[in-house]
């Protein structure tokens, strides 16, 4: 199944995507900085990241710059959380090479239904 | 699919609860030193978080309060609104708005009217005070002068430019500035056409104005200023003959002070049953460093050793092995006694749990009195039991309202004292022995003697004529109902006595002490155990029963000496240590122990509670033990001069003398 890695520096946050991935079966990796998703970057591959945006130290837009130079994760798929459909870090993260956002707060069924998407579009087509 | 998630709100209002404090923290920092980036950030991250995962929970106010409140943070933190004093005040009141919901949503109720609107006072004064500062700054520097010259046309000029005026460059400020070259200008704006925050766009116009203008240029010369944005705007132009009635205007004015100040007073209110329900709640679950964790895990490894060490020792006993039995008992009193250091230290709060609301409270008073001050915190880090913490919140409280009310003068008053204006109070914690101290010093007026003296002798405390030294009258304001409080005020004079801070305090095993100087301030000194749950305490043993007197309180044993204990006829009987006469008490007869022994074969145990010492006759010193102490009401009922029970080693149950009752007995 696949691995997923979330960043949030909101434990609510964390604690609500990583139960509800891992409900469905989803193996789900936590990191509250982004500095600390980097450090497990190193040690683990993840088939997904979903990062906020906004946290304290490194931002969520840093993060995916940084990610794109790990090895294992210059492809892997990044979703952010953004505040609004309106959100300007959406374009920002896209420029940046992020696919997808998901806008805070979600459903657990909105949630489960923008990472499965985003994993069949990415590895299955 | 359904997921269910309640399972998450325990982490949703641990985590809010804990960033809102520090929101608080921020906001108290911004007012003091101005803005700064990280500081804004750390407070728009608060809000957001709170929004975020509580919009995720399904908490729908919460999370469109919080979107509101992110949104004018926004504009701050782009820089786009300034941080006025008003701002600050308004982003405080809406952090209680806050909390109040979130306490609202844990207790699964929905808020009521009076604070959904002053929410939404809140919110809608942020927004203009955030969005449309400078216009308003504007409209107050043209309106100051109120005279009217005599012989100049009045007009009424009605303003209002279309949504998309800022894209031509047109600034309606600089037109009001040019008007207001020609004569006298009065700019009221009309903010029914602003949209809630959610579709406010920052490039759109949504004020129309009215202008007044009183001058002697002619009307072509007036319309001029609004040559560049004639195309731009509806313009209405009237001349208005007769000159506006001054008393009308004053009349308006006065509405819209009573007004302002009714809603401050909503705020006020508002705040205040926020602040009231802050103090009842108190978290139910505790973070404990993983340090700790680590050791109590620690701890219990050893203590596993030691199990397996004495299961085999008791197996294979035999008398050459009586000594490494020996040695493996005192390993696990050793490891208990670790255990239970470690235990307790997990229930053991850092002082600025407490200490930490004071920033807040102060400022608060400083706003509504107009007095000054400067509140210093030390020795906060200092670790106390989480269930002292929480019994010391009331009492520590009403000693700082005590010393901004009653000790802190108003800035006149200290500037004619050769004081400076902003007073100190200082909160200071330290460990001392088994105890913790902490002191409240202001350097006010100090204790006014006079008044408490006059208030005695009213209350009927001392004769009219007697002149009681201050160590005696400064005993006097924890008199029953004692106060000197002339009128009732916000914070203090709520009718609950020094007394009862006495009272509260003792109940912990702890007691308060003031030392004050006449101008120079008073210092009170509150001092508790560590814990409430462990006591160092003496077993004694009276006729066949055992009982523990807590140590804290005994001053000293004595074997009595013929004719050291006297009765006194019809006031019971005293004891003679070192020339001073104690009230003395035979434990056997106030308890109703049977075979009690007498004065010639006990000994005496003199003890101190509440400033008072007796003697108290006992059989003999048993040992001395730290107890656990157990709940007798919970567990059975009360009873009269016990404080509670614990088991002994095998099983029996012994009760702890409650030193403060057997001390007032004598009293009453």
């Amino acid at each position: 199944m696949a691995r997923i890695m979330i960043v949030d520096d909101v434990a609510t946050i964390r604690q609500i995507v990583s139960s509800v991935l891992k409900d469905v079966g989803y193996k789900v990796i936590e990191a509250a900085s982004a500095e600390e998703a980097l450090a497990l970057a190193e040690v683990k591959r993840s088939h997904l990241v979903v990062t906020d945006v906004n946290m304290p130290g490194k931002s969520g837009l840093d993060l995916i710059t940084a990610l794109r130079a790990v090895k294992t994760y210059d492809k892997t798929p990044i979703v952010i959380l953004a505040k609004d459909a309106n959100d300007e870090n959406i374009q920002k993260a896209q420029g940046l090479g992020a696919v997808g956002w998901i806008a805070k707060p979600f459903t657990p069924e909105s949630l489960l239904a923008t990472i499965n998407q985003i994993l069949v579009d990415h590895y299955v087509r | 699919m359904s997921v269910d998630l309640k399972r998450f709100h325990a982490t949703f209002f641990a985590e809010s609860y804990k960033g809102l404090d520090r929101m608080e923290a921020d906001l108290l920092r911004l007012e003091r030193d101005g803005p700064d980036e990280e500081l804004l950030n750390s407070i728009f991250r608060a809000v957001h978080s709170v929004k975020g995962s509580g919009g995720s929970l399904g908490f729908r106010e919460i999370a469109e309060f919080s979107h509101e409140l992110e949104s004018v943070l926004d504009e701050i933190r782009k820089g786009r609104s300034s941080v006025t004093p008003r701002t600050s005040e308004l982003l405080l009141s809406a952090l209680d708005c806050l909390r109040s919901l979130l306490r609202d949503a844990e207790r699964e109720r929905s808020p009521d009217e009076a604070r959904r609107t002053l929410m939404k006072d809140v919110l809608s004064e942020l927004v203009e005070e955030a969005g449309l500062a400078t216009s308003k700054a504007a409209a107050v520097s043209t309106s100051r002068e109120p005279a009217h010259a005599p012989g100049k046309r009045h007009i009424r000029i009605s303003f209002r430019p279309y949504p998309r005026i800022f894209y031509s460059g047109n600034d309606p400020l600089r037109l009001f500035r040019a008007l207001a070259e020609l004569g006298e200008l009065n700019v009221k704006a009309d903010l029914d056409g602003l949209p809630d925050l959610r579709h406010f766009d920052p490039e759109c116009c949504y004020l129309t104005w009215t202008l007044e203008l009183r001058t002697d240029a002619p009307r072509e010369q007036v319309l001029d200023a609004f040559e560049w944005v004639k195309d731009e705007c509806k313009l209405d132009y009237t001349e208005l003959d007769a000159p506006a009635v001054p008393e009308a205007d004053s009349g308006l004015r006065l509405q819209r002070r009573k007004l302002e100040r009714r809603q401050q007073d909503r705020r006020v209110s508002g705040r205040r049953a926020v602040d009231l329900e802050t103090q009842e709640q108190f978290a139910t679950s505790i973070h404990v460093s993983i340090e700790k964790v680590d050791k109590l895990v620690n701890l219990v490894g050893e203590l596993v050793i030691n199990r397996t060490i004495l299961r085999d020792l008791a197996e294979n006993f035999s008398m050459n092995r009586l000594e490494q039995l020996t040695a493996a008992l005192a390993q696990l009193e050793r490891n208990t006694r670790d255990l239970q250091e470690s235990v307790m230290a997990v229930r053991m709060l850092p002082v600025s749990f407490v200490f930490g609301r004071f920033t807040r409270l102060v400022r608060d008073f400083c706003q509504s009195s107009g007095k000054r001050v400067d509140l210093q915190i030390s020795g906060e880090q200092s670790e106390l039991d989480k269930t002292v913490i929480e019994k010391l919140v009331d009492p520590l409280t009403h000693l700082v309202r005590n010393a901004l009310d009653h000790g802190v003068e108003m800035p006149e008053v200290r500037r004619a004292a050769g004081k400076p204006e902003t007073a100190t109070l200082a909160l200071h914690a330290q460990h001392k022995g088994g105890s913790i101290e902490i002191h409240i010093r202001d350097d006010g007026q100090g204790l006014n003697f006079d008044k408490i003296r006059a208030r005695a002798v009213e209350r009927g405390l001392i004769a009219a004529g007697s002149e009681p030294d201050e160590a005696a009258l400064t005993e006097m304001i924890f008199a029953p109902s004692f106060s000197t409080s002339d009128s009732v005020s916000d914070l203090s004079g709520r009718g609950v006595g020094l007394d009862v801070v006495r009272r509260n305090l003792a109940s912990l095993g702890g007691n308060v002490d003031v030392i004050s100087r006449r101008g120079e301030g008073a210092t009170f000194v509150l001092r508790l155990p560590l814990t409430l749950a462990i006591l160092d305490g003496m077993s004694v043993g009276v006729g066949p029963e055992t009982y523990i007197i807590p140590l804290s309180f005994i001053i000293e044993c004595i074997q009595p000496e013929p004719g050291q204990a006297k009765s006194i006829s019809g006031r019971g009987a005293v004891f003679e240590v070192r020339g001073e006469y104690v009230p003395f008490i035979e434990l056997g007869r106030l308890l109703n122990t049977g075979g009690a022994a007498g004065v010639d074969s006990g000994i005496v145990v003199v003890l101190e509670a509440e400033g008072k010492k007796v003697a108290v006759l006992v059989d003999s010193l048993l040992s001395q033990d730290q107890v656990v102490i157990k709940s007798l009401e919970a567990n059975y009922r009360k009873v009269p001069y016990i404080a509670g029970a614990m088991i002994m080693g095998e099983g029996k149950v012994v009760l702890i003398l409650d030193v403060n009752a057997v001390v007032r007995s004598v009293r009453d």
